[in-house]
């Protein structure tokens, strides 16, 4: 090619940089700014003026349509539309409703993974969730997981508790006591090592893929430590949590952890290979499906340091309001309502699904069911206090979880303890500006 | 077959014949509209400024702004976000983790992809099956394959494993051992593009006339002499071409390691693509995202500009 | 000697194409095998017994009818615009000659060059900002043509010998007509090729769909698939394999049907050096 040819392609090249930067930069008004407002009293509002937008992933199909239905019966005129999305990570949907509110379609009420309730506090003010407009049985001790500086934003709806899941089987063929039993990181350790002894294989998998930054948390926690301090810096630098964190490199390097991602560890649990998985409530039921009656298997408490009981974080998701008119945040909060009723909760929470039911009168009425396995019945009848996941800047948390998933991954790897988590910690710090 | 005519088949034309369609168009088409070639050109030249020329202006001149994806004003910030990307270690990771990625994917598989072509051509009997068999990989579907192509390499009984405990050799951890996770993926990558690579080599090939394998079987020319000195020169477009499309295959590897890795562990198989991706679409940081694409393509421009160079002086 | 040479190759042969197609046939036997047997099944080449299920199972869960129809639409809505937009271009850019052309050819090797991440961060603020997000428009207007189809087919026309070209002018046809009834008859290959190309691109194409089509009823097959293989809340292994030979099989089965002309059509398609 010509040089010529180069310098008027390079020539055209700069006089449309130039009209592009032109018009961006004068591009629009800051759809950020704007404000949820809080509801107003609804006795006061115009159903008919008054169209409400949801947006959700697929888990909560049936419950969307269910209570969409029964509110737009109850206030003739009314009109919900209801986006799903088709992918249930909460990740894509967090970023499809970013993009829709960049270009002014900010919906009234979404569903969001409850790891990413700072991101929309910090970022989209969403509006207060009205406590009192949550339906009878509604179990408001886990209020807490959805609560931010003492407002809550968020009603949990399908939640879950990290958990330990072990095959007993596995236990009895090598002799290695009952799961009920194993109640410290180790226990959980010589119980393993017994099991490796038989098998000559690793036993154990907690899997430092996509839930690491919410195990770690729960590691820390359960053992009574603080993951994240008031002032919004990291907390888990301290001995006891390095402590916790370290059962990650005493598995590896004792050879007991399989060091494989959240899909190969099922396969490995479901296998029978693994007889020591960490994982969460909500996979109960599938893994029932797909164990059968090959093995006896049971969830348990997520071990700790020294047996201590501290406040997990609640995983799953909830429903956040980001209305910006009032009698909009008034029935999207009846929505909510809903949502939340034991019905719609019985069916989030079902056979399918086992989430802890966030409506005792769903739990009542799934514990009294054929389906109650003792399995099952764990993530029914779980009613420890939760706490709110991550709770780091909310701008920052894609951020925040990857410094601790990377911390995660190294520990697995056999990486020294308390190195490895002051760097993380340093690196949290960093990135949240503390 | 291949042909045996002395004229190469006019389809099979490979490069452009210098002065040919040019000098005979140079008359000029008398009665015919002037208007009409525009008309023609209008349409693809809208495409290509709307969805290439003008999204990638935007991002150069994204690359020197903070641009937030939830909307608003884009606000001036110098060279910040290049700072910010050459300063991050998980962007430089992923920049190291490329170089090696390209340098496990693009030779290889167009050394492979030569390698099945011939011995393709080679075969008598069979030959429209082996060709088949070896093209299939570059119709598959990514998704679907690294899906399977995790099992394959899952650490607790997959198949490679397996086969290594018969070898007598301890399993790896393909995907979940930094060291590893990254060439596994590229070997996943090779064994598209291989075929990819192959097909062209193969419908390269074919343009030799049969001429010139008669003529150096007279001459007594084979085997690796007649590869380098006859065959490859006179495929050379083939092979630039072949190439192009294996470096822009391997900087643009998203399915499989979307599927398989995720990027990890420790950031081990994050490349440039994935990198972009998450400072865009997870961190929402759009103008750290940009100047790393531009980096990228400067890059790119920068190679081919030598590979130009490289190749056109062998030539003279 | 020759004994040796000809055992060597075919040794080679043996073992790239069964390298090359290992991966489809351990596809196939997990999708044949009954779920609860695909982790307790060992390396055995073959399933103990074939559960057809799996097939069933994948469809309806990873909504796989729905996602093959999405799939079709947008990539024949892809490949018609393309043709209508690289056709003609083509037929400038190889036997028009005008002031400009050699700068619009050097344009579009340019962008043939460019890849997608470049591209992909821009492309999707102004889709979304056009309103085309979770929309087919959104997810086929981009590829709306394809530097790599205009120049693949120009190099094709390329070869059309002159004399017929200047026939037809001879014989009063304008570029329309030359095009018509001239050109596209002898660069048939070359479209079939390109078309060919088109469809299992954009059939494959992941990454942009999982953008912009957020909604269930426009996930195209590879999303479905990578969306049920996601599974959160737990995983159907078998119906997974089966799912992907679902989405694996259209694209094999065009190209089957279609190899031979692809590869005749995809010589000549090379940069001039």
């Amino acid at each position: 090619m010509s040089k010529n040819i180069s310098l008027r392609s390079l020539g055209a090249l700069a006089a449309g940089a130039l009209l592009l930067s032109g018009c961006s930069a004068s591009a629009g008004t800051d759809p950020q700014a704007a404000v949820a407002t809080a509801a107003t009293d609804i006795s006061t509002c115009n159903p008919a003026q008054s169209p409400i937008s949801v947006t959700f992933g697929p888990q909560a199909k049936e419950s969307v349509a269910i209570a969409a239905a029964s509110l737009e019966a109850k206030y003739p005129g009314l009109k919900v539309s209801a986006t799903p999305t088709s992918t249930s990570s909460y990740d894509d949907l967090t970023k499809s409703v970013v993009a829709d509110i960049a270009v002014g379609k900010r919906p009234d009420v979404i569903m969001t993974g409850l790891g990413q309730l700072k991101f929309w506090v910090d970022t989209y003010s969403p509006a207060p969730i009205n406590v009192d407009a949550l339906p009878a049985g509604y179990q408001k001790q886990f209020l807490g997981a959805g609560t931010v500086s003492d407002t809550v934003y968020l009603a949990p709806a399908q939640i879950s508790a990290p958990v330990l899941l072990v095959n007993q089987s596995a236990l009895d063929a090598a002799g290695a006591g009952k799961a009920a039993d194993i109640k410290t990181l180790a226990d959980l350790k010589a119980a393993a090592e017994k099991v490796s002894a038989k098998t000559g294989a690793p036993s154990v998998s907690i899997p430092a893929q996509g839930l690491t930054d919410w195990f770690s948390q729960a590691f820390v926690q359960g053992s009574g430590e603080t993951f994240v301090n008031t002032d919004g810096s990291a907390g888990f630098g301290s001995d006891k949590s390095v402590k916790a964190l370290s059962i990650w490199p005493e598995l590896k390097n004792k050879n007991l952890e399989l060091g494989v991602g959240d899909q190969d560890a099922m396969a490995a649990f479901t296998s029978g290979k693994a007889a020591f998985f960490v994982y969460t409530t909500s996979v109960i039921a599938s893994l029932q499906k797909s164990i059968g009656t090959s093995f006896d298997w049971m969830p348990v408490d997520l071990p700790s340091v020294g047996g201590e009981k501290g406040a997990l974080p609640a995983g799953g998701n909830g429903w956040v309001v980001l209305s910006d008119e009032s009698c909009r945040a008034a029935y999207s909060n009846a929505l909510i309502g809903e949502l939340l009723s034991p019905e719609a909760v019985a069916g989030a929470s079902g056979t399918s699904y086992s989430y802890i039911p966030v409506n005792a009168d769903a739990g009542k009425s799934l514990l009294a069911s054929s389906a109650a396995t003792p399995q099952l019945t764990y993530a029914w009848s779980y009613d420890k206090p939760l706490t709110p996941w991550g709770g780091f800047e909310g701008s920052k948390v894609a951020q925040v979880n990857d410094a601790i998933r990377l911390m995660a991954q190294q520990l697995q790897s056999g990486a020294e303890p308390a190195k490895a988590v002051s760097q993380a910690a340093g690196s949290v710090n960093a990135i949240v500006g503390k | 077959m291949t042909t045996t005519t002395t004229q190469p088949q006019p389809r099979t034309a490979a490069a452009p014949r210098p002065g040919g369609p040019e000098t005979a168009a140079a008359r000029k088409p008398r009665g015919r509209s002037r208007l009409v070639p525009v008309i023609f050109l209008l349409p693809a030249g809208l495409g290509i400024t709307v969805f290439v020329i003008a999204p990638a202006l935007l991002s150069l001149v994204a690359s020197f702004f903070k641009v937030p994806l939830a909307g608003g004003r884009w606000q001036w910030a110098g060279l910040s976000n290049f700072t910010r990307v050459l300063g991050d270690p998980a962007v430089l990771q992923s920049i190291g983790n490329t170089l090696a990625y390209s340098a496990m994917t693009i030779v290889p598989s167009l050394v492979i992809g030569l390698s099945l072509a011939l011995l393709a051509n080679s075969v008598g009997r069979g030959r429209p099956l082996v060709r088949t068999a070896l093209f299939l990989p570059m119709t598959a579907n990514l998704v679907a394959m690294a899906v399977v192509f995790r099992w394959l390499f899952a650490f607790q009984g997959g198949f490679v494993n397996q086969l290594l405990g018969i070898a007598g050799i301890g399993a790896v951890n393909w995907l979940g051992d930094p060291n590893t996770s990254l060439l596994t993926v590229a070997l996943v990558g090779v064994w598209r593009s291989a075929s990819f690579s192959m097909m062209i080599f193969f419908a390269g090939l074919a343009t030799i006339p049969g001429t010139i394998h008669e003529a150096t079987k007279a001459e007594g020319i084979r085997g690796y002499t007649k590869l380098t000195r006859v065959i490859l020169p006179m495929m050379k477009p083939t092979v630039v071409f072949a190439t192009v499309l294996a470096v822009l295959s391997s900087v643009q590897a998203f399915d499989t390691i979307n599927v398989m890795t995720q990027g990890g562990p420790q950031g081990s198989s994050e490349t440039l693509l994935t990198m972009s991706w998450k400072l865009g679409f997870s961190y929402f940081d759009l103008g750290a995202a940009s100047a790393l694409s531009f980096l990228l393509l400067v890059v790119l421009v920068g190679i081919g500009l030598v590979q130009r160079r490289l190749l056109s002086g062998g030539s003279k | 000697m020759i004994h040796i040479v000809r055992s060597l190759r075919w040794t080679l042969i043996a073992l790239a194409v069964s390298i090359s197609l290992f991966p489809f046939y351990w596809m196939l036997r997990t999708a044949l095998a009954p779920a609860d047997q695909v982790f307790f099944n060992g390396i055995s080449p073959l399933p103990s017994s074939i559960d057809w299920s799996n097939f069933a199972r994948a469809w309806e869960k990873a909504h796989l009818g729905n996602a093959i129809v999405d799939g079709l639409v947008m990539t024949l809505s892809i490949l018609v615009l393309q043709l209508v937009t690289c056709i003609p271009a083509a037929y400038v850019l190889a036997k028009v000659k005008m002031r400009g052309s050699g700068f619009a050819l050097a344009v579009v090797i340019g962008c043939l060059l460019v890849p997608a991440q470049v591209t992909l961060i821009p492309t999707f603020i102004g889709i979304n900002a056009a309103g085309l997000a979770n929309s087919l428009p959104g997810l086929v207007l981009p590829f709306m043509t394809s530097a790599f189809g205009i120049f693949l087919l120009r190099q094709q026309m390329m070869s059309i010998p002159d004399s017929l070209m200047e026939a037809a002018r001879t014989d009063g046809l304008g570029h329309f007509r030359t095009l018509w009834n001239v050109v596209i008859p002898i660069a048939g290959p070359g479209i079939a090729a390109f078309s060919v190309f088109s469809v299992f691109t954009h059939w494959n194409d992941y990454m942009w769909p999982l953008l912009i089509a957020r909604s269930p009823s426009l996930a195209t097959p590879p999303l479905s698939l990578a969306i049920f293989q996601q599974g959160d809340i737990g995983f159907d292994y078998s119906a997974l394999a089966a799912g992907a030979a679902i989405v694996t099989a259209p694209v094999v089965i065009l190209f089957l049907v279609a190899q031979k002309r692809f590869v005749q059509g995809m010589s000549g398609s090379e940069i001039p050096g």
